[in-house]
C-alpha cells in the first residue's frame, strides 16, 4: 500500500536554525551556537521561508523580529523539535548496554561449579561484558586489587559488604580415603580427631583451622 | 565444639586439602559440595557425620556504593534472576540441584 507522507522530505531542514535565531534574535549568535557561518544561517532561514510560504523574520539593520507567521511557527515548532530531540535521547539510553571488564575474585574450589550455572549464561546474556575470574585462596581487598565483586563462604565476608546468597547453608564434612581409614580406628567423637592426621587450612588472617 | 588437632600438612585452600585427603594423607574438613563427587566415586569416606557444623553458604559480595557500575548491576541482577529461577543457584559439586526446603518437606 502506498504511504501518504504528509511531512515532505527535508521538512525539518532549517528548523533548528529558525529556533536558534528566534531565541537569540540575532543571526550571528545563532551561527555561533550551531557552529556554522552567519551566511549559512541566512540561507537556511530563506529556504525554510520558501518552504513554509511565508516570511518568518522581519530583518531591519538593527534587529531581527518574528513576523506573525514566525510567532505561529515558533509556538508549535519549538515543543515539537524538543520532543524529537528527547525521543532520540530516550532511544539512545536504552541502546547503551553495560560493557567493560567485570573482575571477580573467586576461590578455586568454586570456579568449576560456578561456571556452568552463572558465568556461561551471563556471558550469553551480556556479550559486551568481559568476565575476568581470578581464583585466589585468600580473601582479597576488592577495591585495592581492582575487583568488582568476590565470591566466598558467608563467614569470611566483612559486615560492610553487600552479600547476595548463591547457595543454601552448607554442612562441612570430614572426609578421608578408604586407604587412610583402613587399619585405623574410625573417629566417632570430635575428640577422637586428636589421634588422626588432620589436614589443616591457613586462613587469610594467618590462623590455622582444622 | 573445638579440638586442637595436628597433622602433616597445612594448605591454603580447600581443593588442596581435599586432594591430599584423597591421596590418603589424612582427614580433611571441607564444605560438603566440594567433596561430593569424590565421596560418590568411593575415593573419600565421610566420618563424624552427626557432628557436621554448618557454613552460612556461598555468597557473592561487593562494596556498597551509592552508584553501582552498570556491569556489576547487570551481574547482580543476573545472579538474582538465576536464584529466583533455580530456587537457589546451583553451586554443587555433584551437579545436582540442591533441594529447596519446600521440595524437601513434600518428600
Amino acid at each position: 500500500m502506498k504511504q501518504n507522507f504528509t511531512v515532505r522530505q527535508g521538512a525539518l531542514d532549517g528548523v533548528e536554525a529558525f529556533l536558534s535565531v528566534a531565541r537569540h534574535r540575532n543571526f550571528r549568535k545563532a551561527a555561533a551556537e550551531l557552529g556554522v557561518t552567519p551566511s549559512a544561517i541566512s540561507q537556511a532561514i530563506r529556504a525554510l521561508e520558501r518552504k513554509v510560504g511565508a516570511a518568518l523574520f522581519m530583518r531591519t539593520t538593527r534587529s531581527v523580529g518574528l513576523t506573525e507567521a514566525g510567532e505561529r511557527f515558533l509556538a508549535r515548532a519549538k515543543p515539537a523539535f524538543e520532543e524529537l530531540v528527547a525521543a532520540g535521547e530516550a532511544a539512545r539510553e536504552l541502546a547503551e548496554r553495560p560493557k567493560g571488564v567485570l573482575r571477580l575474585s573467586v576461590p578455586r574450589a568454586v570456579v568449576p561449579v560456578l561456571l556452568e550455572p552463572l558465568i556461561a549464561s551471563f556471558c550469553r546474556a551480556y556479550p559486551e561484558i568481559e568476565v575476568e575470574i581470578a581464583a585466589s585462596p585468600q580473601l582479597v581487598d576488592l577495591a585495592a586489587e581492582g575487583f568488582d565483586a568476590g565470591i566466598r563462604l558467608g563467614e569470611f565476608i566483612a559486615a560492610d559488604m553487600v552479600a547476595v546468597r548463591l547457595t543454601p547453608p552448607l554442612p562441612y564434612v570430614v572426609v578421608g580415603s578408604p586407604g587412610y581409614l583402613r587399619g585405623r580406628t574410625v573417629p566417632m567423637r570430635i575428640d577422637d580427631l586428636r589421634h588422626h592426621a588432620c589436614l589443616r587450612m591457613r586462613r587469610s588472617n594467618g590462623s590455622i583451622a582444622s | 565444639m573445638d579440638v586442637v588437632v595436628s597433622g602433616p600438612l597445612i594448605a591454603h585452600d580447600f581443593p588442596t586439602v581435599l586432594g591430599a585427603a584423597a591421596e590418603g594423607v589424612g582427614l580433611a574438613q571441607v564444605p560438603a559440595p566440594i567433596a561430593a563427587s569424590l565421596v560418590k566415586a568411593g575415593k573419600l569416606v565421610q566420618v563424624l557425620e552427626p557432628f557436621a557444623p554448618m557454613t552460612p553458604g556461598v555468597f557473592l559480595y561487593y562494596p556498597s556504593r551509592h552508584q553501582m557500575l552498570p556491569k556489576l548491576r547487570a551481574f547482580v541482577d543476573h545472579v538474582k534472576i538465576r536464584a529466583a529461577v533455580d530456587g537457589e543457584t546451583r553451586i554443587h559439586g555433584d551437579g545436582k540441584r540442591p533441594r529447596s526446603a519446600k521440595r524437601a518437606a513434600r518428600k
